[in-house]
């Protein structure tokens, strides 16, 4: 190789350890040997979708070094498990918001089956419910018991209580649940046969993508690559106004070939959005003669 | 930016991604992706292939006065090579210019030649080796090409950081205020 060494280090803008690194050859030898302490580790399958959201595997410990540079305001989690316990101190400590959607891994003939156990094994799971990190700042998320006292178990159409309680939780470390998803977790952990992706839970999280008072968010699932695929998929469809080619080709650059289920998904789904044009974030594409998005105005 | 609506689908180039805010890479534009690449309010190009870019997207470039930087090599299939070495190099200082503004970085295919540009960048970044493979090999699919992957995954590794003159903090993009040499 090629390599050339600066004759002149001292211009450099750090001059200290470059200075060191280009007089003595031993000393690069030993910085080569010895991982640096600021090497930068990004979550699995992380990248920038558009500006201010973000998306990912799970992040470990060893990613929050580089996490906490996003300076994230919250996190879109799309996995049927609880948030694993070092993320649960890490969004403690940094105020961030957590947007939980208790979906599960699509399963089903035209998915590949391979994927589902992998996916599922590597999280380090939580003993808990997510309760423990609501002891930051005032807490929103509702516990299982007080809201499933107050809705009545009705799927689907109540979806405007539910809004309001994510619209009325600014600046705390506290978790939501939304308790119709994990009534529904709970209905297909009895009917393990198929698993689809599930129109609700991606309906509220893209109306979180339409609020750029979230941003930056962070969208992430078990290995970043099926269900936060999904999600990313349906904000180039429906809200960046992609090709469907195009947000094809994307969801296959990190699910590699699995995931038919998720591409018929992503291209059968046609939600009504609400959003308010405040906050809709300066991406935002649509085409209005198809009034899929519809503004609203949100109590700040 | 917002208030612009589009009557029709976009087609963001293949190989399209953003990789930091204001920083682009994809295959090269053909007219079709225009209205998209328009969108992105582009400052300047930089164009990493020998050969020349589709002429509706060079005349698209000169109507709308953005910068051309043409850093163009052929194909990478040695380590680092002295014309290769040039080229990348001037790249990425132009690439850590604040003054440069919103850029976009391609070749004809957005995979190997821009993969290598984006990979030495995760470098000044200080991005751990893995990850910045996992991006490198996330555009350039599965085992085709695999000299070509090689000899690139090799340079990556083997880059300088020292070879590049980072601007002064002030000069220079946000999203390498902490690079290091």
């Amino acid at each position: 190789m090629a390599s050339s060494i600066p004759s002149a280090p001292a211009s450099l803008p750090q001059p200290e350890p470059s200075g060191v690194a280009a007089a003595a050859p031993a000393a690069t030898a030993v910085t080569a040997i010895m991982p640096t302490p600021s090497v930068q580790i990004p979550p699995l399958s992380f990248a920038l979708v558009s500006t201010g959201v973000y998306r990912s595997g799970c992040p470990m410990p060893l990613n929050f070094p580089f996490l906490s540079k996003l300076h994230l305001k919250s996190i879109i989690y799309l996995a049927d498990q609880d948030l694993p316990v070092d993320l649960q101190r890490f969004v403690a400590e940094n105020n961030i918001q957590v947007f939980h959607f208790r979906v599960q891994q699509v399963r089903g003939d035209n998915n590949a089956t391979g994927d589902n156990t992998d996916a599922d094994a590597d999280v380090d799971d939580g003993d808990g419910s997510l309760l423990p990190l609501e002891n930051g700042t005032g807490c929103i998320a509702s516990t299982s018991a007080a809201a499933a006292a107050d809705k009545d178990g009705g799927s689907g159409g109540t979806e405007v209580p539910r809004r309001s309680s994510v619209i009325s939780r600014r600046g705390s470390a506290a978790a939501m649940i939304f308790e119709e998803e994990r009534e529904r977790k709970e209905k297909k952990d009895k009917d393990k046969e198929k698993v689809e992706n599930d129109p609700v839970s991606m309906r509220l999280a893209l109306e979180l993508l339409l609020d750029n008072r979230n941003f930056p968010v962070l969208i992430h699932s078990n290995k970043g690559k099926h269900r936060s695929g999904v999600l990313v998929a349906c904000m180039r469809k429906l809200l960046q106004n992609w090709a469907f080619g195009s947000v094809k080709l994307e969801y296959y650059y990190f699910a590699g070939e699995k995931g038919k289920a998720d591409v018929e998904f992503i291209e059968k789904f046609e939600p009504t959005l609400r959003y308010d044009e405040r906050w809709a974030p300066a991406w935002l594409r649509y085409c209005p003669e198809e009034g899929k998005l519809i503004k609203v105005t949100k109590d700040g | 930016m917002a208030s612009q609506h589009v009557l029709t689908k976009v087609i963001p180039p293949l190989n399209f991604a953003c990789v930091e805010e204001g920083l682009y890479r994809s295959a090269g534009p053909l007219s079709l992706n225009l209205p998209f690449v328009s969108d992105l309010n582009l400052d300047t190009v930089i164009w990493m292939a020998s050969e020349d870019p589709s002429p509706d997207f060079l005349t698209w470039i000169r109507a709308n006065g953005i910068k051309f930087l043409n850093f163009g090599i052929g194909e990478i299939t040695a380590p680092w090579s002295p014309d290769v070495e040039i080229n990348v190099t001037a790249a990425l200082q132009a690439l850590a210019e604040a003054s440069n503004g919103r850029i976009l970085v391609t070749c004809t295919m957005g995979r190997h030649r821009t993969g290598t540009v984006i990979g030495c960048l995760r470098r000044l970044q200080n991005w751990s080796m893995t990850s910045t493979f996992a991006e490198y090999r996330r555009f350039t699919g599965g085992n085709r090409h695999r000299d070509r992957v090689i000899e690139e995954l090799h340079n990556i590794e083997q880059f300088d950081r020292r070879s590049i003159q980072l601007p002064e903090m002030d000069d220079r993009q946000p999203w390498l205020k902490e690079a290091q040499i």
